[in-house]
């Protein structure tokens, strides 16, 4: 899709690949609506991005959410491209990891894009057009050691959204499933751990990946060429979306090894 | 993998594929215990089971008695060896006309009972260092399907679960294994939610027309016996199978198909 004139919505647009993603769509001509919890930080990206608006909410205010699509609506006249791209990380062996935290990671990863992309669908099918997108995870592709609340969250929404896909392609909606992989953002330190506690220590390999600023120049370039999956990365973890295709038992030893490797040094 | 001997607790044991496993295990010599919500059919089916079997009826989305439930399970038979999360339910409407209550009601069922369940029996296994977890999940965990944006929702879920799990757990000699059944005669089309809530009822779904429960819990045996961790469940060259195939091959060419079977049940 092109996006001169095109309104597109990002949540989580305040950081991350979400701030790197409107100000890459800001320079291709669109008009952005910026959505997260903390307004002033949307207010600085909004400033970089021309004729973008700043919608603050939390996504998981379910009995807002009606009001805020209406408002959304109303302030472009229709969304073009809804980005679901706000989330959360966790942390923790399932071991450690009580039951609570399992909910709060579906809530915020499966369930605050689905309902707002479930408030956002019935004014693209009266169109007969419209994307749909979510920012999940490569942990939504294959299941990692001490991600285990994540990996069942980032797996659902792709469940959904390639469900989705199949239903409503010929209605003239297209379905996009962004995969990052390692991305240099602040995800680990905001993970839940264990016990439901922002993680609040850097991760070495989230660290290490490419820039927010990379992942929105491969993301727009997945959008432009249609894609109905974009993964985001060029680290060894890419190779990992490769293998568990071609060779998913080679996969489950390879993080069967990683799993050990953390008790060990736990 | 062997059975002779062991304890194998299953959910959803009154019926369906559960019925099948539990009648299979018993024939290769386990020790049963069925859980379901119906204990009159947990009986019945228990009464064709040549096994010991301890019947333990409960509603699996009740999960602040599943503490309660677990440890009556374990006294009674002396330790849980196979744990078969067997119970679900699956759902047939657009997500354009399906409530947002159904996306949560199916979670619960397919997932987060599952997930409760499996933590609350987990730390004997650790500790024995012994054990299986065994997710019955569907192809709709790995393959998304028209009219089931929740079922594949919660189902790949479980399969991202199990597979994070598997990870962790195996350094322990706990294995988890995932089951993705497609077409089995079974209730499952009967009795899944439309999106008002409300149960399907009896239809001509193509999932009736699948393999026999017999058949299934043959295939799963085997597969289990041979340790598989990813255990497909289906006619031999169904269109289920060739799915599974494609979306590993070339998923765009399956997102393609799958989009092709819409017009057909769209309003």
């Amino acid at each position: 899709m092109e996006f001169a004139g095109k309104t597109v919505w990002i949540t989580g647009a305040s950081s991350g690949i979400g701030r790197a993603l409107a100000l890459a769509l800001a320079g291709e001509g669109a008009r952005l609506i910026l959505s997260g919890r903390n307004e002033s930080a949307l207010a600085e990206v909004a400033a970089a991005c021309p004729g973008s608006s700043v919608l603050a909410f939390d996504t998981t205010d379910f009995d807002a959410l009606p009001g805020i699509v209406a408002r959304a609506e109303a302030i472009s006249g229709q969304i073009d491209l809804l980005v679901n791209n706000a989330g959360v990380g966790a942390r923790g062996m399932a071991r450690d990891t009580q039951f609570d935290v399992y909910r709060r990671v579906m809530e915020v990863d499966y369930f605050a894009p689905l309902r707002l992309t479930q408030l956002v669908l019935p004014a693209m099918r009266a169109r007969g057009s419209g994307q749909l997108a979510v920012v999940s995870s490569i942990s939504g592709k294959f299941g990692n050691p001490g991600a285990s609340a994540y990996c069942s969250a980032k797996f659902a929404i792709i469940g959904y959204f390639d469900a989705l896909r199949s239903e409503v392609a010929h209605e003239g909606i297209g379905v996009t499933v962004i995969t990052p992989g390692f991305v240099k953002t602040n995800i680990a330190l905001h993970s839940l751990d264990a016990e439901g506690r922002p993680h609040g220590a850097p991760s070495s390999a989230v660290d290490r990946g490419i820039s927010a600023e990379e992942a929105a120049v491969q993301i727009v370039a997945g959008f432009k060429a249609g894609m109905r999956e974009i993964p985001v990365g060029r680290g060894p973890e890419m190779a990992v979306l490769e293998m568990v295709r071609s060779n998913p038992e080679q996969v489950f030893d390879m993080m069967a090894g990683m799993g050990a490797q953390m008790a060990a040094t736990a | 993998m062997d059975f002779a001997g062991k304890t194998i607790w299953i959910t959803g044991a009154s019926s369906g594929i559960g019925e099948g496993l539990a009648l299979a295990f018993a024939r290769a010599g386990a020790r049963l215990v069925l859980s379901g919500r119906r204990a009159d059919a947990l009986a019945e089916v228990a009464g064709r089971c040549q096994a010991s079997t301890l019947l333990l009826p409960f509603e699996a989305t009740d999960l602040a008695i599943l503490p309660d439930v677990v440890a009556e399970a374990e006294a009674k038979t002396g330790g849980i060896d196979i744990l078969v999360n067997n119970a679900g339910i699956s759902q047939r409407s657009l997500a354009l006309d399906t409530d947002f209550s159904v996306y949560r009601t199916i979670m619960e069922v397919d997932y987060f009972a599952p997930l409760r369940l499996t933590q609350l029996v987990l730390p004997a296994m650790v500790k024995r260092g012994s054990g299986a977890i065994v997710n019955n999940a569907s192809v709709a965990g790995k393959v998304g399907s028209p009219l089931r944006t929740a079922y594949c929702g919660a189902k790949h879920a479980m399969v991202g679960w199990s597979d994070a799990l598997r990870a962790e757990i195996a350094q322990y000699g706990v294995t988890v294994h995932v089951v993705t059944p497609g077409f089995v005669a079974t209730g499952i089309a009967a009795n899944a939610l439309k999106g008002d809530g409300s149960i399907n009822g009896p239809n001509d779904d193509p999932v009736n027309a699948g393999i026999s429960i017999d058949e299934a819990a043959t295939q799963i045996l085997t597969a289990l016996a041979d340790d598989r961790p990813e255990i497909p469940v289906a006619r031999a060259g169904s269109p289920e199978l060739m799915l599974l195939d494609l979306i590993r091959s070339d998923p765009d060419q399956l997102f393609k198909v799958m989009a092709s079977m819409a017009p057909q049940v769209a309003r």
